[in-house]
């Protein structure tokens, strides 16, 4: 396997934006922006992709405020927030200015938590901490250690599971976590109750946090072994089985969810699909789901552009992708496909022209497409493989 | 005009040699600026007799009349002048803890560059806060605020090892060295201690200032002795340092040495015979 890392045009952006993607997971809450003004604004088009409104107001701090300290901004913002809006949480997320400077924030949003009655937290969004992915991780850790109380498990609902790690602004992912709720129920008898940090209500939904969660998107390295998103028959099965195990009442397995019978439709498609090259840019949870699946399962050859842990999972548990590209984003990524030459793309805007079809699989997408019909599960592989194989993309 | 900067490390006597040597200038009849690049805003007391507002402290007034043309004007209302005329600013920033000290130091001087500020003078003088911290801190060295800088030290061993790591900056910075000043704790050799130091790393020692009471207790009254006891021979002592480096044309990228060296160097003067 050709492995490349790069960081010139990254496919990953700050770990701000990464924490205000969390946020948008939480019912009404509110990312605020420590830092300069273009910090926020440029990034209000994030909680847009999960249709949510862009609401980052940033402290806008210029030049002479990071000189003589900023907190007081700080504390003057969020009490403003507080009357204009109230939020049921508000997420000061520094920025690369703050986090360097690294004045007291941890108390003065305790402070404020007092003062205000509400979940006041703090999330480092600098790029220089961290990426995408670690802004998601520490809003998470944010929140479960400083809101939310110590689980009680009498609180939980029974005979149930939580997802943790999806984002509203997640591509596709109000046609995706239905199919998810409906397999887990289908096949293992078990109820979704809720997607953690998606939709989340901090009113209700606090016993959930007391349930089995099951890692997947944004988090699912956090598993002990790393389940990677359902795509296909056979990745529904394992993803299935994975969660059975992490459950360990080990839930019989039934095939109702229809994944036999896509084993046989798909084993029918293999012929036609045989090494066709498939290019996929999308986060590691969802790239290597939808490589596996093409690989292992149609016999295609692919190209993973993704983040650090696309490369990690094939150096643990096998690799597949003909090549791997980590945090390789925009115009740099397409002189690889270029290279590649692939027949199909999933991914962002950023990847739709070229001589490929392409099918939008990551955000950003900013070309007005149809919603996704759900790729996930036994329907959904027949759904893709179909389309592989007829060598149309949906949108042309 | 001469560009001067005064580094060393923190308490070594930066703030007291630059007043002192602003004082002596100015009383010879050049004209004079002396810049406090110190959060703490202490440098210019010793020609006041009072604390300055410091310029960060109107940033945003000055900043608005640069906009609308007036910035030279609005500066001249902040450059309080002290004895002898010696025209005087304090740049100040943060309360300890927070905010970005070094960012504010360049902001003020590139704001006094762009103003004007350093129109009809013969020699400005930047007293610079303690050690080299951060970039900020250099910045004075990086952007041709000061040409020559002097560094402040005694012969105990941690002044001379942040003279030392300062000529280390200094190097990376490409920045020039006018030479060592020794401001003498009263240690045994300490001259001769200071003075190999300033061979060791290419440069000269360009003048002692003995410890003396008259310092201190000068300033108590806001004073510099130059003012306060003009005849005295700590006075005469200043004044001779200040000839020498307005006649200094020996201006040098310094060579630090590494820390094995420096200890030896130390160490040598400990087995010179010299009693201590
Ligand atoms: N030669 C001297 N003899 C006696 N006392 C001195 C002498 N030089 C300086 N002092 C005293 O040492 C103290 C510190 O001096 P000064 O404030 O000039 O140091 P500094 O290097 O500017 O300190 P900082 O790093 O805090 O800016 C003052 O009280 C000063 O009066
Ligand atoms: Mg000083």
């Amino acid at each position: 396997m050709r492995e490349v890392t790069a960081r010139v045009e990254p496919l990953l952006s700050c770990s701000l934006c990464g924490a205000i993607r969390a946020t948008a997971g939480v019912k009404g809450a509110v990312p605020m922006v420590h830092g300069p003004m273009s910090c926020a604004s440029g990034h209000r088009g994030i909680p847009l992709q999960g249709n949510a409104e862009p609401l980052v107001p940033p402290t806008a701090l210029t030049d002479i405020d990071i000189v003589r300290g900023t907190s007081k901004y700080l504390q003057d913002a969020v009490r403003k927030l507080y009357q204009v809006r109230s939020p049921p949480l508000t997420v000061v997320i520094l920025t690369c200015a703050t986090s360097l400077i690294s004045e007291d924030y941890q108390r003065i949003v305790r402070d404020l938590t007092q003062e205000l009655h509400s979940p006041v937290i703090l999330v480092d969004g600098s790029a220089i901490a961290g990426d995408e992915i670690d802004g998601y991780r520490r809003f998470v850790r944010a929140l479960t250690q400083t809101v939310v109380p110590p689980a009680s498990a009498e609180d939980a609902p029974a005979g149930g599971l939580t997802l943790r790690g999806l984002a509203g602004t997640d591509f596709g992912i109000s046609a995706e976590l239905p199919i998810l709720t409906e397999m887990v129920r289908d096949s293992l008898g078990l109820e979704v109750r809720g997607s953690l940090f998606l939709q989340f209500d901090l009113q209700k939904d606090m016993p959930l946090l007391s349930l089995p969660g099951i890692p997947v998107g944004w988090l699912w390295t956090e598993a002990e072994v790393w389940q990677p998103a359902p795509y296909g028959a056979e990745g529904t099965r394992r993803w299935l089985s994975g969660i059975a195990e992490a459950m360990g009442s080990q839930p019989e397995l039934n095939a109702r969810s229809g994944w036999v019978e896509a084993q046989e439709a798909l084993s029918s498609w293999r012929t036609k699909l045989q090494g066709m090259r498939v290019a996929i840019e999308a986060l590691s949870w969802w790239a290597v789901g939808l490589g596996l699946f093409l690989q292992k399962e149609l016999g295609c050859q692919v190209l993973l552009s993704t983040d650090r842990y696309g490369l990690e999972y094939q150096h643990r548990y096998g690799e597949f992708a003909d090549t791997t590209l980590v945090d390789v984003g925009n115009f740099e990524l397409l002189t690889y496909l270029d290279d590649f030459q692939p027949s199909f793309v999933f991914g962002s805007s950023f990847v739709k022209s070229g001589p490929w079809q392409w099918i939008p699989f990551h955000q950003p997408i900013w070309h007005e497409t149809t919603e996704s019909p759900g790729w996930m599960g036994p329907a959904g592989a027949v759904r893709l493989a179909t389309i592989l194989a007829q060598g149309e993309a949906l949108y042309a | 005009m001469r560009r001067i900067a005064v580094y060393g490390k923190g308490g070594i006597g930066k703030s007291t040699i630059s007043t002192h040597l602003a004082a002596a200038w100015a009383a010879s009849g050049l004209r004079v600026m002396l810049v406090g690049c110190d959060p703490k805003a202490d440098s210019t007391r010793a020609l006041l007799g009072h604390r300055s507002t410091p310029l960060l402290d109107r940033y945003e007034e000055l900043v608005a009349s640069a906009d609308s043309g007036g910035a030279s004007s609005s500066l001249r209302g902040l450059i309080e002048v002290g004895f002898a005329g010696v025209r005087c600013v304090e740049i100040g920033g943060p309360e300890p803890g927070v905010g970005c000290a070094g960012r504010g130091i360049s902001m003020a001087l590139e704001l006094m560059e762009q103003s004007n500020a350093f129109a009809d003078l013969d020699v400005v003088v930047f007293d610079i806060l303690g050690d080299i911290v951060c970039g900020g801190f250099a910045v004075p060295m990086r952007l041709g605020f000061a040409r020559e800088v002097y560094i402040v030290t005694s012969g105990e061993y941690s002044a001379l090892y942040a003279a030392n790591n300062i000529c280390r900056g200094m190097r990376s910075l490409q920045a020039t060295l006018g030479g060592i000043i020794a401001n003498c704790r009263g240690l045994p050799a300490e001259k001769q201690l200071v003075e190999t130091l300033a061979h060791a790393v290419g440069s000269t020692l360009i003048g002692t200032i003995p410890r003396s009471g008259a310092f201190p207790r000068s300033a108590m009254v806001g004073k510099t002795i130059i003012e306060s006891v003009p005849e005295s021979a700590e006075a005469g002592q200043i004044v001779r340092l200040s000839q020498a480096i307005l006649d200094n044309q020996n201006l040098i990228v310094p060579s630090p040495l590494d820390d094995a060296a420096l200890d030896e160097l130390a160490a040598a003067c400990l087995d010179s015979g010299v009693e201590w």
